[in-house]
């Protein structure tokens, strides 16, 4: 009885992106397919996007549109590109949409855009300005976006340069660049403060 | 396993600092909040798709299709209709009730009415108008204009230095005006004709006195320009009145 109900939860986390596309298209399976969908890759996808945004809420938010949009578009998704990736994409372009909005908001007002996340950083309870970790994500939001974004993917989510090539539409030879500058960047600011 | 060491090795190689600090979450999530965030998005979606369809204004029990053949319905009802009913018409909906009036019997009166002017013009002698003119009506006719045109000269030249003395054949062109050179000569002039002489003569020639008047009595630099009359639509009321004013101080 125990593993019959929780047969569907493994199952979901084992079902390969063909088969829940295929699931995806079948309006008996639809729903249910789409859920997997967002278990399967929910965790991943959330940190990516609460790395770029950092707070909670904005993450939640961005991530919850960014599944919306997917639901809209999957019927239109092409099998060449693999739907990780696809995902991956999507989770970028939103987040860097909701920075740009928020970045707008911010020329308004006295903060730019890395005060303001930087100040999010700082007002998490958690955070202990004397701690390693902590600096590093200082450090990682003095990054240009493109920069932070690849160094995100590489360092946290250990994504291969082709990968990331095809969620940033870059050459791997520039990630490896943007990547290398990056480290060098945030190591120059963690030495220095 | 081998893809992290990849990764560290390669971090190893640009900074051996940056290699050594942990990859530790220092984030933190709400509880239970991956466990339920499917459920919130379904929520997130149904509330999204409500928005739209309520955008669309589409009926949940109206048919897909139903307005690609709704046309072609229509005008099958419309033919199917009795042909009377099928056209539009307007009686139907103002009524066809006349609004005027006519006398009573007027129209059982009116042929025999008709027929009696045919009848009466039949019985009359055609009006011959005669071609010789008399000299007689010619003379008088002389003396009209010319009493008539020496008050007009009078009224135009009133606020000049001449008046009656500045009647000569050089101002005055009408050889038969000369000699009402004097106010007396004048007043007889005007006595000796009748209102109806005086009254035709106006009716034919009133028009070029009038319009003396009006320029010999007219400050053109008062008169609104052409863009004052596409400015405002009283422009010419508000002069008018304007002069209507100054005749009344006058007066």
């Amino acid at each position: 009885m125990f593993i019959f109900v929780l047969y569907p939860f493994f199952m979901a986390i084992t079902f390969s992106d063909e088969e829940l596309l295929e699931k995806f298209r079948d309006p008996n399976t639809k729903e249910s397919a789409f859920e997997n969908i967002i278990k399967k890759y929910q965790e991943k996808l959330y940190w990516h996007i609460r790395r770029m945004v950092i707070g909670h809420e904005d993450a939640n938010d961005v991530l919850q549109n960014m599944f919306i949009k997917v639901w809209k578009s999957l019927d239109n998704f092409r099998e060449e590109s693999q739907l990780y990736t696809w995902l991956y994409r999507i989770a970028t372009n939103e987040s860097l949409t909701y920075l740009s909005k928020q970045k707008k908001n911010a020329s308004l007002s006295i903060d730019n855009e890395e005060s303001s996340l930087s100040n999010k950083l700082k007002s998490d309870t958690h955070f202990d300005a004397n701690k390693l970790e902590w600096k590093l994500q200082m450090a990682i939001q003095s990054l240009p976006d493109k920069q932070k974004i690849v160094f995100n993917l590489r360092y946290y989510d250990e994504m291969p340069y082709e990968e990331m090539s095809k969620v940033l539409e870059t050459s791997t030879g520039a990630l490896k660049a943007s990547y290398h500058h990056a480290a060098k960047k945030i190591e120059e600011y963690i030495l220095n403060n | 396993m081998e893809k992290n060491q990849e990764i560290l090795d390669e971090l190893q190689a640009i900074s051996p600092f940056l290699a050594t600090i942990s990859r530790e979450n220092v984030f933190t999530v709400p509880e239970n909040y991956f466990e339920n965030l499917h459920e919130s998005v379904f929520e997130k979606l149904l509330t999204v798709e409500f928005d739209e369809v309520k955008l669309i204004n589409k009926k949940p029990d109206m048919p897909d299709g139903y307005f690609d053949g709704l046309s072609n319905q229509i005008m099958q009802k419309v033919k199917e209709l009795p042909s009377e009913q099928s056209t539009f018409d307007l009686r139907k909906i103002v009524g066809n009730e006349n609004v005027f009036s006519v006398p009573p019997d007027y129209f059982n009166e009116l042929p025999v009415a008709i027929m009696a002017r045919i009848s009466a013009s039949k019985k009359q002698p055609a009006k011959v108008v005669s071609m010789r003119t008399s000299w007689m009506r010619v003379a008088a006719a002389a003396v009209v204009a010319a009493v008539i045109f020496m008050g007009a000269f009078f009224m135009i030249n009133s606020g000049n230095n001449g008046g009656f003395s500045a009647i000569n054949s050089k101002t005055v062109q009408d050889p038969a005006a000369l000699k009402y050179n004097s106010e007396k000569k004048f007043d007889e002039g005007i006595a000796s004709l009748s209102d109806e002489e005086i009254v035709n003569y106006l009716q034919q020639h009133g028009n070029i006195l009038d319009n003396e008047l009006l320029l010999k009595n007219t400050d053109v630099s008062e008169m609104p320009d052409q863009m004052e009359y596409l400015l405002d639509e009283e422009a010419l009321s508000n002069y008018l009145n304007k002069i209507n004013n100054k005749s009344l101080e006058k007066q």
